[in-house]
């Protein structure tokens, strides 16, 4: 078969394509912000232990260390 | 020759990736080379629980002979817990934490390798590197143990037992060179004999007429993106759906979006988007030969046998980017685009849905690849091969 498509030449004129939206403001930064929080939310959940990956999230991480912190200070504990 | 597979559960009724491919694997070389082949597994059906469900004992499926065992535990209800602190950190883990990450999940059942190593197969064939059976069977299997680990790039596979387990292995097949890659940076290339095989499929080609899907979801003449599997956040889905109701508010139009398959997590409704549930072969073929494009959303997959089937009935894809075993095939045969967010997605459908001739392009692409690497009668030759290889191999040394 002739090569009428070189699939990775297309995937870069994509990108172009998108840095130009961007540039353009045809694609809202808010919303390709919103947008990709799905995407980044979505790929830290497996059907393996839910906790894996998520777990390796520096935010979760900074938040439960900042939460564990603060119940030691109070002195409360987590009822469950 | 005889050989045996040793898997977590087994069954018409389990259709999880590993276990639905091992049964493939078996029937086919059944079928098409003649051998015997014996299954070692539990009675479960249900891959979270583990529970017992089938009756202990022999029978027969498609030619393959299946003897079920009960298991010892199942996924034990501390597992969660012990894997969410064990996994933020699994390459400090210790030996004995790991063993028992694989206890607690389970199925712990001694008596299904037992009786595989005390039987008469040339080989074991362990499937997949994750659990139990796997783990504390390789070992014992000795020079017979192969291993389809079907390993994604997460977590578990740094806990420290599984370096031991690759390297006890006396042959390995993987599902694309992405995971074989994988596999060479965790445990090295000194790995014993290593094939990359993937799955085959049934190409018909007569086909069904793509009519019988579009009637079956009243889509009428209305182009149609089709993505099938189970709906759920990690799958993809919920994410594909919000994707597709933004690229509608703002190409609004006739498009439609088809997902099919089981329902874990239904993305958001929408009105142009479908949801029916798990269709049938017939419907499923008819569907991917009448869509526009086939969308594989999904984040975690080894293999993506639903990517291989959409190109066997000729249609493009657009792939989740994130996912290495989905871009390493789109590459590889061109056949696909892969998107890596909003922006992206947005972009490959625009390029998509107004160039025909790409769409053309890439379908004869996806088919030309499937019937090179993943037919069946060339898949179970060199299956077969590699396989009569590891056992003179092993027998020789």
């Amino acid at each position: 078969m002739n090569p009428e498509f070189d699939i990775e030449l297309v995937r870069e004129q994509i990108d172009a394509e998108v840095r130009r939206k961007r540039a353009s403001g045809e694609l809202p930064e808010a919303l390709e912000r919103e947008l990709d929080r799905d995407f980044g939310r979505a790929s830290v959940t497996s059907d393996q232990p839910e906790t894996t990956d998520r777990n390796r999230d520096p935010v979760r991480l900074v938040k439960r260390a900042a939460g564990k912190a603060i119940r030691r200070l109070t002195g409360f504990r987590k009822t469950r | 020759m005889k050989i045996a597979y040793v898997v977590p559960r087994y069954g018409l009724e389990v259709l999880g990736g590993a276990e639905h491919a091992c049964r493939m694997l078996a029937e086919r070389l059944v079928a098409m080379a003649g051998w015997q082949v014996e299954i070692f597994t539990t009675c479960a059906t249900d891959a979270v629980s583990w529970a017992d469900t089938y009756p202990s004992g022999t029978s027969v499926i498609n030619g393959v002979t299946v003897h079920r065992f009960k298991s010892v535990s199942g996924r034990d209800p501390l597992f969660h817990d012990f894997a969410s602190r064990l996994l933020i950190a699994p390459e400090r883990a210790s030996v004995q934490e790991a063993e028992r990450f694989i206890e607690l999940q389970g199925p712990v059942c001694p008596d299904a390798i037992e009786a595989a190593v005390g039987g008469d197969s040339e080989l074991l064939i362990f499937y997949p590197y994750l659990f139990y059976p796997t783990v504390k069977g390789v070992p014992a299997a000795g020079r017979r143990a192969v291993m389809h680990p079907a390993a994604h790039d997460e977590p578990a596979l740094r806990l420290p037992v599984f370096a031991a387990v690759f390297h006890a292995a006396e042959g390995l097949v993987f599902q694309t060179m992405g995971e074989q890659a994988l596999c060479h940076q965790l445990f090295g290339r000194s790995l014993r004999n290593q094939i990359v095989l993937g799955l085959g499929v049934d190409v018909d080609p007569e086909g069904v007429p793509a009519t019988l899907g579009r009637d079956s979801l009243g889509l009428g003449s209305d182009p149609y993106l089709l993505s099938v599997g189970r709906l759920e956040d990690g799958k993809g889905t919920t994410m594909l759906g919000r994707f597709f109701a933004e690229y509608k508010k703002r190409r609004p139009g006739p498009l439609k979006l088809v997902i099919a398959g089981d329902i874990v997590q239904a993305p958001p409704e929408h009105g142009d988007v479908l949801i029916p549930g798990p269709v049938s072969d017939d419907v499923k073929r008819a569907l991917l030969a009448g869509c526009t494009a086939f969308v594989q959303p999904s984040f975690f997959e080894a293999f993506s046998l639903a990517l291989i089937e959409a190109w066997s009935a000729g249609a493009p894809a657009v792939v989740n980017g994130r996912c290495n075993a989905l871009t390493e095939h789109s590459k590889l045969s061109g056949a696909g685009l892969w998107f890596s967010g909003y922006a992206t997605f947005e972009a490959v459908l625009d390029r998509l849905l107004g160039d025909a001739k790409l769409r053309n392009y890439m379908g004869q692409c996806g088919r030309a690849y499937v019937s090179t690497h993943y037919t069946w009668p060339a898949l179970i030759d060199r299956y077969r091969l590699f396989l009569g290889d590891v056992a003179r191999h092993k027998n020789s040394r």
